[in-house]
């Protein structure tokens, strides 16, 4: 199967299934809440009035559609604000930690040997490290270390971190694609004809372990959006004065009982709405591009 | 260690045995000392007020000071020359005598500068303190200890008299004497003071048992104390909660404490529980939250229609009203009004809410730089982080300034070491009852000098003539001159007055509130079981 027809059958299995195109459709709508807040509401999160605090949500149309937060600011407009650094976050770790883990699994697998030795160890080391127990600690330890406040500065070092923690099972699976891949007829007939480790790798070996990895990625960005927001409410992810929906949440948690549950339940509907909708895209794509699970 | 404190709970002392009958209340986890000397925070000298007695002591009612250890202290004529006589046979729990002596080693230990204690600067009124000063470099290093480690205006005249120079004539002096500062101390608490502060030796009615520090603290009844004022149960015991934790008013429901506050979430939900309602006490409280500028930095902030312009811009009500549920005052005035002597509401002219005329004046100071931030440094508490945002948004809101907090966990330090840029959190605890405590702390000698850099020789006379008043009538009125002028001249921002409630276990009664620390007076306190 030549790769126009793997994308276009992935996408024939993927299109069939209604609950993928309800799951694309919600993060399709997050991602563009992410790229134009403006569409989704006119108002500042950073315009608070005090006066007007832990206002119920009041419909669509009124200037507070969600109600207000403990400090008089617009949940709807603090929810939208949240999304950017949240993707952008999880988007940044799963893209690095790919790449790491992709080229490290190719040398690994490929080369074999001390390379092989040497990266399977660094892999095990990476493991047994709890990731959150590590996330703890690192980012407790820089908690003051001032990065400024731009967009990409105030997740930079949640995304250093979860990165760290993140690229061993890319590595992995990508080195055990590889394993099996490069002993297959077509690899032992490019090598005899002289093809290079590069080509052979790139041309040959590559194209056949990403399916299982690519499927994953869904997933992963899931888990990195549900992790920062564990790390927020801890109050050591992404920093206030910036915003995220574990921020939100942590903040709206007090007021749960206090007679205010809609600051907590508004970021907390979209982060299980986005997390659920990745991870059954995640699923769908694992089984239409995995050939050991079609029949 | 949940297991100790579960022990000690009330449930656990029901008095079928006739066992002792133990007072369960907390305080929070940074408490460092029990040193009379060096205890500056509402947790220790709450602690320390039964565990010691002072020369006088405050009238919950009328924050009047009363001799109670001391017989009578007499002022010279012109209030320089005080004489105070002390009363016979006290003694402190080890057995030694609480005579002149102790105070004056007292005194002395802690107006010697290389000691460097929390209430040192309390004795800069009494002659000879400037010799006891060491020297330090700009990093606060004691290079040269100071001449000598006696105040040369302590005398001890004999055994229970005591004469007190002061180095310039000051009409207030016997209100002071009742702060923590200035308890008297043991020889045996003198040669190790270390172990003192973990374990003070009183001559009040409580003497400290055990304390695990950021654990718990607890202190039993001393059976042979000679004086009246003490409670009539057996012990109290303290736990220790970490800053902002709320787990204080969960194990007041469960009835492991019998006194405790709701986190603010809940504050409404506890006042519309009429069960509760019946249990709870409250009262105007006295300590001053105020914002203060870096004034030794450059900045928009040293000019005074820039200050104006913060000010009438905070929303003090709305924040107050929406983060306190209603459990603060809005502060006008730098001197509690109607609280202690010379007080009064309304003193500060541009402490009132007006968007309008905040946006004037900021146009008069000439606007906020572009693209600049106005910086907010305060300590590492979480209930003063949502206050102090309220604060930041208010004026984001009304003057465009945005801003950035700097939650700063090594605040005192920073403020001590002028290490901020913009505006800062400050609050204020009053030590004694006259409004002169609500202001001396301005006085910074020299120009950029103190917290905030501020110098105003006008203010600083006005102290002085008001210091050297004959009666202390005369005194309030000049103390309150000097308020006008710091109104005038508005260096720092008035904000917010303290509110002091406390809700309490069914087995209490009698449960009233300090007039300056807003904490229950445990020496009133009855159980009843």
């Amino acid at each position: 199967m030549n790769d126009v027809g793997l994308v276009s059958a992935t996408w024939r299995t993927l299109r069939r299934r209604p609950d993928v195109i309800v799951a694309a459709l919600i993060v399709l709508l997050f991602a563009i809440m992410a790229a134009f807040p403006r569409l989704f509401t006119a108002t500042s999160p950073r315009a608070c009035a005090i006066r007007e605090a832990r206002l119920d949500p009041q419909g669509w149309g009124t200037p507070h559609p969600l109600g207000t937060d403990a400090l008089g600011c617009d949940v709807l407009a603090t929810m939208v604000a949240g999304v950017r650094p949240s993707l952008l976050l999880a988007f940044v770790v799963v893209g690095v930690s790919l790449l790491i883990g992709v080229t490290l699994g190719l040398l690994a697998g490929y080369y074999l040997g001390w390379a092989d030795y040497l990266i399977s160890r660094t892999i095990e080391v990476f493991l047994v490290v709890p990731l959150l127990l590590a996330a703890l600690l690192l980012l407790s330890l820089f908690k003051n270390v001032d990065l400024g406040a731009g967009t990409f500065s105030v997740i930079l070092l949640p995304a250093v971190v979860l990165t760290l923690f993140s690229w061993m099972g890319y590595a992995r699976y990508v080195r055990a694609s590889v394993l099996e891949a490069k002993n297959l007829d077509y690899v032992t007939a490019a090598r005899s004809l002289g093809a290079s480790d590069l080509r052979i790798m790139f041309r040959h070996v590559l194209p056949n372990a990403i399916g299982p990895v690519t499927a994953l990625v869904p997933t992963s960005i899931a888990a990195v959006i549900g992790t920062e927001a564990v790390l927020s409410f801890l109050g050591i992810g992404v920093r206030p004065p910036a915003t995220s929906w574990g921020i939100q949440i942590s903040q709206g948690s007090e007021w749960v009982l206090g007679g205010a549950p809609h600051i907590l339940l508004a970021p907390l509907i979209c982060l299980v709405a986005a997390v659920l909708s990745l991870v059954v895209l995640g699923d769908a794509l694992r089984d239409a591009l995995d050939p050991r699970l079609t029949a | 260690m949940a297991l100790t404190v579960a022990g000690c709970s009330p449930n656990d002392t029901e008095p079928q045995g006739g066992g002792p009958v133990t007072l369960e209340t907390w305080i929070s986890q940074d408490m460092e000392t029990l040193f009379p000397g060096d205890a500056g925070s509402y947790d220790n000298i709450s602690i320390l007020d039964v565990v010691y007695d002072g020369l006088v002591r405050y009238d919950p009612e009328t924050t009047e000071p009363y001799n109670y250890v001391a017989e009578s202290i007499e002022a010279g004529d012109d209030n320089t020359v005080w004489t105070i006589k002390i009363k016979p046979d006290l003694t402190f729990q080890n057995g030694e005598p609480v005579d002149a002596e102790a105070f004056a080693r007292s005194w002395n230990y802690t107006a010697d500068g290389d000691n460097a204690l929390y209430s040192n600067y309390f004795f800069g009124i009494v002659e000879g303190y400037d010799e006891m000063q060491p020297e330090t470099d700009d990093e606060g290093n004691i290079t040269t200890p100071g001449a000598v480690d006696e105040l040369s205006g302590l005398r001890v005249i004999d055994d229970l008299t005591l004469e007190v120079t002061l180095s310039s004539p000051f009409a207030g002096f016997a209100t002071m004497l009742g702060y923590t500062g200035f308890f008297p101390i043991a020889q045996e608490c003198l040669d190790d003071v270390e172990a003192c502060a973990k374990q003070p030796i009183g001559n009040g009615p409580f003497q400290v048992t055990d304390w695990q520090q950021s654990q718990e603290l607890t202190a039993e009844k001393w059976a042979d104390y000679p004086l009246d004022e003490t409670p009539d149960y057996d012990a109290i015991h303290w736990t220790e909660y970490a800053a902002g934790e709320t787990a204080g008013w969960a194990d007041f429901q469960t009835g492991d404490l019998d006194l405790s506050f709701p986190p603010t979430a809940e504050v409404e939900a506890a006042a519309n529980d009429p069960e509760l309602a019946e249990r709870y006490v409250e009262r105007p409280g006295s300590a001053l939250t105020f914002i203060g500028f870096s004034g030794y930095t450059e900045g928009p902030w040293n000019d005074i229609e820039f200050r104006k312009a913060i000010s009438m811009a905070i929303d003090r009500e709305g924040i107050i009203s929406s983060l306190g549920s209603g459990q603060a005052t809005p502060a006008d005035s730098w001197v509690v009004p109607g609280g202690v002597p010379g007080g009064e509401a309304g003193t500060c002219e541009w402490c009132t809410y007006d968007p309008e005329a905040a946006q004037a004046a900021l146009e008069e100071a000439g606007g906020w730089p572009k693209g600049e931030k106005l910086q907010i440094s305060l300590g590492d508490d979480e209930a003063e982080v949502e206050y102090f945002t309220a604060i930041g948004n208010s004026i984001e809101e009304v003057l465009g300034i945005p801003y950035e907090l700097n939650v700063d966990p090594d605040y005192f330090a920073s403020r001590s070491a002028q290490g901020y840029d913009g505006m800062f959190r400050n609050n204020w605890f009053p030590d004694y009852p006259l409004n002169e405590n609500y202001l001396s702390f301005y006085a910074s000698g020299e120009p950029g000098a103190g917290h905030w850099g501020w110098y105003s020789k006008e203010f600083e006379d006005k102290l002085d003539e008001a210091a050297g008043a004959r009666t202390l009538d005369e005194a309030v009125v000049l103390y309150q001159e000097a308020e006008a002028i710091l109104a005038e001249e508005f260096p720092t921002i008035p904000f917010r007055w303290s509110f002091s409630a406390t809700y309490y276990s069914e087995r209490l009664d009698n449960v009233t509130l300090n007039p300056f620390s807003g904490a229950p007076i445990l020496r009133e306190i009855e159980i009843t079981e």
